[in-house]
């Protein structure tokens, strides 16, 4: 058992002060590093709400049912300042960095409370396969996002299927690593594979022009 | 060779025809001036494509595992508005209103919907999937009756076909012999949009109506897909596939430069 909220107050409180004394994308990234904090923790409510309210097992949550729930959840703010503030493309991805990082941060904490720290390959997959998982299917629904509104897509439609970009990934490498053997290693490698990916794409800055 | 067997080789099928189908989409398409149509239909078939993936992991490492609510029917769910959006963009104008189409389209929709629910039992899936899926066969069936693309013979036909069917399938349990009648029908109603497309490709009718009619040809063929079980299931995926090329050739004709 393990308090989740305390833990979540230890680490905003520093994180709060400091936007008092950052500026432009440093304080973009630490609001929404605390935004994926708390987002993690509203998530781990509501799978866990899911659980206990439609009788599943924790693997069927674990499997189906967070994937859904936590990348909704990610997508809800960076959705709103998409709509009420109309951001540039580099601040929105900033904010895109922070709710990923700041949610895989939050919960690997938890783990690593909850389990232990003393496994070194343990932590290694904590920090290179889950975590970097998070920052990836944010910065994909990001991107999705950002191309539906440069191409005017931004409708339902538009961001279902920056949606479905994130959460299919995200249900992917739970689907993967929740068996053993081959399935499981590819599970880990994707999330750096894919972050690679990215990184190649957004650098080489795909054009797409629309009349 | 078992049905399950089948249907793990369909996926891998599926998985290949949809990379297929994307890759020609970007060869096609990537560095040229778009329209609103081409976008979207090349963001479901990306959706597609992802969703397809996740399914043939899912068949691979957990084939018998519950499926209460999974990224897959969200992944569907986003195909179908999204091309629902590349339609509605063909004609930014049209309204709905209620033809007695549309009125029975609905009606298809909800018995449909509930007939899911009945044989799975998963009803938050088939709740949100049934209702994106119907919200797409009306938008499919507007765009259809707007192109004048069937007669009201074949309306009719359409219509009689696809309830006796439904009645079929509320009626009787799976192994009754009357269910092999209510296949049939289901079978020809698919085979004829796949027969009406493909005649309108051979005349080179206009891109739109080529785009109208292959994406009802693939909805028509999903609601086959998601009515069927076994072998049947297998036959109406096939179908359902050969509606991907047909519809790639339809959009690339919207992309011609006239």
């Amino acid at each position: 058992m393990i308090y989740a909220e305390n833990i979540l107050l230890c680490i905003a409180a520093p994180l709060l002060l400091s936007l008092f004394f950052l500026r432009k994308n440093g304080r973009r990234f630490a609001a929404f590093f605390l935004i994926g904090m708390g987002v993690c923790l509203l998530g781990a409510y509501i799978s866990g709400f899911v659980l206990q309210a439609a009788g599943l097992e924790k693997d069927e949550t674990s499997i189906f049912i967070s994937p859904i729930v936590e990348e909704i959840l990610k997508l809800l703010p960076l959705l709103s300042v998409l709509f009420i503030f109309a951001p540039e493309d580099d601040a929105f991805l900033t904010m895109a960095v922070g709710i990923g990082v700041g949610f895989a941060t939050f919960e690997n904490c938890c783990y690593i409370l909850s389990s232990g720290a003393e496994s070194l390959p343990y932590i290694l997959i904590r920090g290179l396969a889950v975590g970097v998982m998070h920052l990836v299917s944010t910065l994909a629904v990001s991107l999705g996002l950002i191309l539906a509104r440069r191409y005017k897509m931004l409708s339902i439609p538009g961001i279902a299927g920056s949606l479905t970009l994130s959460m299919i990934f995200h249900a992917l490498y739970n689907l993967l690593v929740s068996q053993p053997g081959i399935s499981s290693t590819i599970g880990y490698i994707l999330p750096m594979i894919a972050a690679a990916g990215l990184y190649v794409a957004y650098h080489k800055n795909l054009k797409f022009p629309i009349e | 060779m078992t049905p399950e067997a089948l249907e793990q080789i369909l996926d891998v099928l599926d998985v290949l025809t949809t990379v297929g189908i994307v890759a020609a989409a970007v060869i096609r398409f990537h560095g040229k001036q778009q329209s609103l149509t081409i976008l979207f239909f090349c963001f479901a078939m990306v959706s597609l494509l992802l969703t397809n993936v996740y399914w043939l992991a899912h068949s691979l490492l957990r084939p018998n595992m519950r499926i209460p609510l999974a990224a897959n029917t969200i992944g569907e769910c986003a195909v179908f508005l999204l091309l629902s959006a590349a339609l509605n963009s063909l004609f930014p104008d049209s309204r709905f209103s209620f033809t007695p189409q549309l009125v029975c389209t609905m009606l298809f929709a909800s018995a449909s919907i509930a007939l899911w629910i009945v044989w799975s039992g998963e009803w938050l899936q088939d709740l949100l999937g049934g209702i994106v899926f119907g919200y797409f066969l009306c938008i499919c069936v507007r765009n259809l009756c707007q192109m004048d693309l069937f007669s009201k013979k074949e309306w009719l036909g359409l219509g009689i076909c696809c309830f006796t069917y439904l009645i079929l399938f509320f009626l009787f349990a799976e192994d009754h012999p009357m269910v092999k009648i209510g296949y049939g029908l289901m079978f020809s109603t698919m085979a004829w949009f796949l027969y009406r497309t493909i005649h309108l490709v051979r005349r080179r009718e206009s891109a739109k109506k080529q785009i109208v009619l292959s994406v009802s040809a693939y909805a028509s063929c999903m609601s086959g897909v998601y009515m069927s079980s076994g072998y049947w299931y297998i036959a109406a995926e096939l179908l359902c596939l050969l509606t991907l090329p047909l519809m790639l050739h339809a959009f690339r004709k919207e992309a011609e430069p006239v």
